[in-house]
């Protein structure tokens, strides 16, 4: 175990490094020089040569990318130009509100998919698996940010159940937390609900077909043990990697979610700072979601390896 | 192109006899099924829809009139008109112009960066393979629509920038999966005899390999250009896409939100296409792989 | 199990934890349109920031709703009789935020502080004054190089809202915007970036019983319609820039009151006069306001509740020229202009607009109406921040809709932008005869000869024509019927002295 971990870290550890550069060359792409950008319309040419300072503008490249990465490795992702506010803790403060929001999205797209598959998958090619099978497609398909308006348009404008947006942090008021949350969860967990359901049905189908399942079925266990005991229990594992590894689409669907709700999340501070031109700002965030990415393909990796009790008795 | 002339000899044995049948039974694989058939339909549509939309359209899409500004569907109006007095249905087939293009040019990126970089990958393995799949998984790992906001945003925001950065943001995805089928391919039979008889690496990759690996990645494409009409409605509903006043799908609906509590329906229309193509890409793709491929 | 055992326990926080919220302290809940910069007077630069500084801090004074100064902290004041010292004798029962009294000395080093920090964003509004004194603890003298007709409003903003110096000495003057400290009714306590600032009331603020609510939460909501619908379902009390196409559905709401609040600003349309081509000739920039209909423009881009205009102040001003009146459209008179400027149509030309969604409405009826005149007009839509490094470099045609948000004297709106050595002269118009008009504005201390002075320069920026006005804007707030008492400054920002929430 010890060294199946050990080997997937030092793994992931060229894939962190190339990240961060290619994080880091983002800002060669700007067009003009980014002091001029950040200082906006009104600084002086001093203001503008604080700024180069400030940032190291007048350094090489390569000296300036040791200098980004090292003080990131002591926390210090930076300050806001605008604000003057510290980029580390800025972030920070919005882990939370998109944990908050991907654990909802997560939660509903579970509920939704996993027995929505298993139903599709029990009756395959019968009415319940067409039903399914749309309704998979559907969310798949349809974009999330047209989804959102469109139930803002029916549960915030037309019956004014829920508020269109904002948030309130759980800490703060948990009904209010619950009500704010609500809409936006549905929006990007139904992707995620799609995804699901089709892998459980395709797990579930896969499973059904296996040996133990099959003499489970002619020993005369009841059909609702052999399901649950020997079917469901073991596609949870793909179910569980796939849980882990839409992690990423979870981030990228909650930057239009974020934006369409006014949520002060990841996703929204991505977008603000693209518009502000806080530009130290989207590549911490654009970092940090990549090496937040590694970490759950490890964790996928781990769970996969520990609930698979063949792939441990081989090492 | 000279090369491959000189050695026209591998290339009969590229194509084994039971090739031919097996497309036939795709093809009638393909034709059963009436999901995949209505996905072929709607894309279809839609394309003749952008082609012929100076013909079919009422109004030009960008034309302007105060006096019916927000107005309900009407015969005039199919869909109405936005806040300029603009046509909206006009507006939706143009705007299927910008997604359609956006669509396949991103996609055509992706699959020109991609595929070389996963062939090459694959093929030769070794170092090469290794320096390569780590920069892949290295894009990867960044969620996907991060990096195209990202490099949208630091290109500086117009539709030929944001094809350029979902392009860029897809092509890993297509690297990997090259990869993977190169390494399945490159140890067949026709391929060793290719190689046995001299014929050079890169004849080899570009009509054994390619030729070979072309249907799984065609599967890719489809769900690709699915995902790139997503992505291009999204940075245009971002702002970071098709700039006005020159219609988009993802742009109006951003307009059309401004207007919510007075115009409701503006919003409806443009999110209804963007559904509609990206089910058909989708239901399109599903259909080639489960005809290609029909384990499941 | 454990499952259903954590959803129980979870339910029952939920209902705990939303019983003891009740009953809790008052709030007043403001949404802004705009995430604020530093809070810092010195280098603000954004509107919402002065919403947010206005609430916390009091500054020496400050205008009414008729643009008349009313003292703050500075009870009193008086010119000398050449016009060339102000004295100014201050409130004396007042402390800093942070226990630091709030003296001559304190207002002594904040001013230096605006004129001789490097990156301050005051130094050039101020830059008449050459010295400051402090004679007494609660007197201050500002010597100017030359009168200043205009230097009392600069105290009424931004330059008149004085920090701690402790706090100042404490913090760095570089990172004081995001820990502000100043004299006024609420203390800055926390900020969430993108989300929220709150500020607490300070109790013993000299005047604490005039205001009602122990906290005041600023919440940042840019899209419109989630800034309403907070407001419609009580989420928040207030909120600001109420979309103008709007007001006629909000107003049928008797929950919510609408209160359109009139500032002097204009939006234009910039042209950048050093570049060559058609729009080098004042005859062709006259055409394209021929072309305009700036009516048809409120009443579609703005459901006709902003005010359409041709000068640099509202046509409801007296700073207004009535000589020089808004043209009518005239498509035929744009067309003769164009002829007689001997210039080839169609007439290219580009705007840069900034991508804001009203901005983007009002730049395509521009394209749109000057298209059937004769030019070919095409969009160039850029972000906000990019608009300003091109125009600073001259990278442009012409530029907007755009312009100064607010102002409580018209030295605010014309000087910058039309005098030569303007810090927002993008036009890059140079005219002596505008300088010496524009510098008598500021010499002139009788208001009357001031008044008509800028009627001067209101008919010669009709005829060169480097910037074309198109329209003003109210401040829109729109609030919950039940908050009471709510006034405005001169210049259209909140006051919320003796405000207050009825049961």
């Amino acid at each position: 175990m010890l060294r199946f971990l050990a080997n997937r870290v030092l793994v992931a550890i060229p894939t962190l490094i190339l990240i961060s550069i290619i994080v880091f060359s983002l800002q060669q792409l700007l067009p003009g020089d980014p002091a001029l950008i950040i200082g906006g319309g009104e600084a002086s040419p001093e203001v503008i040569a604080a700024i180069r300072e400030e940032y190291g503008f007048n350094d090489p490249l390569v000296i300036q990318y040791f200098h980004w990465i090292g003080d990131i490795f002591r926390g210090d992702f930076g300050v806001s130009y605008r604000t003057r506010q510290p980029i580390g803790p800025m972030i920070l403060d919005k882990i939370p509100v998109t944990v908050t929001l991907g654990a909802a999205a997560m939660l509903f797209s579970l509920v939704i998919g996993i027995p929505l598959g298993i139903l599709a998958a029990l009756g395959k090619g019968k009415g319940w698996d067409h039903v399914v099978t749309v309704f998979a497609m559907s969310g798949i398909s349809i974009p999330n940010f047209w989804l959102g308006i469109m139930l803002i348009l029916l549960f915030a404008v037309k019956l004014r159940w829920l508020p269109a947006g904002g948030f309130v942090p759980f800490t703060e008021d948990p009904i209010g937390c619950l009500r704010s949350i609500a809409m936006p969860a549905v929006v990007l967990g139904t992707a995620l609900a799609a995804a699901m359901m089709r892998h459980t049905r395709s797990a579930m189908l896969n499973i059904l077909q296996q040996d133990y399942v099959r003499t489970a079925r002619s020993k005369g266990l009841a059909e609702r043990v052999v399901i649950v005991r020997h079917a469901f229990l073991n596609a949870l594992v793909p179910i569980i990697t796939l849980a882990t590894l839409q992690f990423g689409t979870l981030l990228a669907g909650a930057v239009l979610t974020e934006q369409v709700f006014s949520i002060p999340g990841l996703g929204k501070m991505v977008v603000d700072s693209v518009f502000n031109r806080e530009y130290q700002a989207v590549q911490a965030v654009t970092l940090l979601s990549g090496v937040a990415f590694v970490a759950m393909n490890l964790l996928a990796d781990i769970l996969y390896f520990w609930a698979n009790p063949k792939l441990r008795a081989n090492r | 192109m000279s090369v491959s002339v000189s050695s026209a000899g591998p290339g009969k044995t590229r194509v084994p006899r039971p090739a031919q049948s097996q497309f036939a039974l795709t093809f009638r694989r393909f034709a059963r099924n009436r999901a995949a058939l209505a996905g072929l339909i709607i894309v279809g549509l839609f394309a003749i829809l952008a082609i012929f939309a100076p013909l079919i359209a009422p109004q030009d899409p960008t034309a302007t009139d105060w006096g019916a500004i927000r107005q309900s569907p009407s015969l005039a109006h199919l869909f109405g008109t936005d806040e300029l007095g603009r046509d909206v249905f006009s507006r939706i087939l143009y705007g299927a112009r910008a997604s359609l293009l956006a669509g396949f040019v991103s996609v055509l990126i992706s699959f020109g960066v991609g595929v070389p970089l996963g062939m090459v990958a694959g093929y030769f393995g070794g170092f090469l393979d290794t320096v390569i799949m780590r920069v892949v998984d290295a894009f990867l790992a960044i969620p996907f629509l991060i990096l195209a906001i990202a490099l949208a945003a630091f290109l500086g925001p117009s539709l030929s920038n944001a094809m350029i950065a979902i392009g860029i943001s897809f092509a890993p995805v297509f690297a990997r999966l090259a990869r993977a089928q190169t390494m399945v391919v490159k140890v067949e039979e026709y391929i060793e005899a290719a190689r046995s008889i001299g014929a050079p690496h890169s004849v080899i990759l570009s009509r054994h390999v390619f030729v070979n690996i072309l249907p799984p990645l065609l599967v890719q494409t489809t769900l690709a250009i699915a995902t790139a009409i997503i992505a291009e409605a999204a940075l245009g509903f971002l702002g970071l896409g098709q700039q006005p006043p020159a219609p988009s799908w993802g742009s109006m609906l951003d307009n059309a939100r401004a207007s919510l509590m007075i115009a409701p329906t503006m919003a409806i229309y443009p999110g209804v296409a963007i559904f509609l193509t990206v089910l058909g890409f989708n239901l399109l793709g599903d259909g080639l792989h489960d005809a290609l491929d029909p384990k499941d | 199990m454990t499952n259903a055992l954590l959803s129980r326990t979870a339910l029952a926080a939920i209902f705990l934890a939303g019983f003891s919220a009740a009953g809790s302290a008052q709030d007043l809940s403001i949404a802004l349109a705009d995430d604020p910069d530093a809070l810092d007077p010195v280098t603000n630069r954004t509107h919402v920031g002065i919403t947010v500084m206005g609430v916390m801090c009091d500054g020496l004074l400050t205008t009414d709703e008729d643009l008349n100064f009313v003292p703050v902290l500075a009870e009193s004041w008086s010119w000398s009789d050449d016009g060339l010292a102000l004295t100014m004798n201050l409130r004396q029962d007042v402390t800093f935020q942070d226990g630091t009294p709030f003296n001559a000395d304190a207002v002594k080093a904040g001013l230096e502080r605006a004129l001789n920090q490097p990156d301050s964003q005051r130094a050039a509004d101020i830059s008449s004054i050459s010295s400051v004194e402090a004679p007494g603890e609660y007197e201050v003298v500002v010597n100017v190089s030359e009168p200043s007709a205009q230097l009392l409003s600069k105290f009424a903003e931004r330059v008149g809202i004085i920090f701690s110096p402790t706090a100042i000495e404490e913090t760095g003057a570089a990172d004081i915007g995001a820990a502000p400290v100043c004299a006024g009714p609420y203390a800055f306590d926390e900020r969430v970036a993108q989300d929220r600032i709150v500020v607490k009331k300070v109790e013993d603020y000299w005047n604490a019983d005039a205001y009602a609510f122990d906290t005041v939460t600023f919440r940042v909501m840019p899209d419109d319609s989630v800034r309403l619908a907070n407001l419609q379902s009580g989420d928040v009390d207030i909120m600001e820039k109420l979309d103008p196409s709007n007001v006629d559905v909000v107003e049928q709401d008797p929950n919510i009151t609408v209160e359109p609040v009139a500032v002097m600003n204009n939006q234009a349309l910039m042209y950048n006069l050093e570049q060559d081509g058609p729009f080098a000739s004042a005859d062709v920039r006259n055409a394209f306001e021929l072309s305009l209909d700036r009516n048809a423009i409120n009443q579609v881009a703005f459901g006709g509740r902003y005010l359409a205009g041709n000068q640099v102040t509202p046509p409801n001003s007296q700073y207004y020229d009535p000589a020089t009146p808004m043209p009518e459209r005239d498509v035929e008179g744009a067309k003769a202009l164009l002829e007689q400027a001997g210039v080839e149509m169609p007439v290219e030309f580009e705007i840069l607009v900034p991508n804001r969604p009203l901005s983007v409405r009002v730049a395509q009826m521009m394209q749109a109406m000057s298209q059937e005149a004769g030019f070919a007009t095409e969009l160039n839509v850029v972000d906000f921040a990019t608009t300003l490094q091109m125009t600073e470099d001259g990278n442009f045609t012409a530029w907007g809709p755009i312009g100064p948000q607010f102002a409580n004297d018209p030295d605010a709106v014309a000087f910058q932008v039309l005098h030569s050595t303007g810090s927002r002269n993008l036009s890059r118009y140079y005219s002596d005869e505008m300088d010496a008009l524009l510098e008598e504005t500021r010499t002139q201390t009788d208001p009357a000869e001031r008044v008509e002075v800028f009627h001067k320069v209101a008919a010669l920026a009709a005829a060169d024509e480097p910037v074309t006005y198109l329209y003003h804007m109210p401040q829109i707030y729109a609030y919950d019927s039940a908050i009471e008492g709510l006034t405005y400054t001169g210049d259209g920002f909140l006051r919320l002295v003796d405000v207050t929430r009825a049961e």
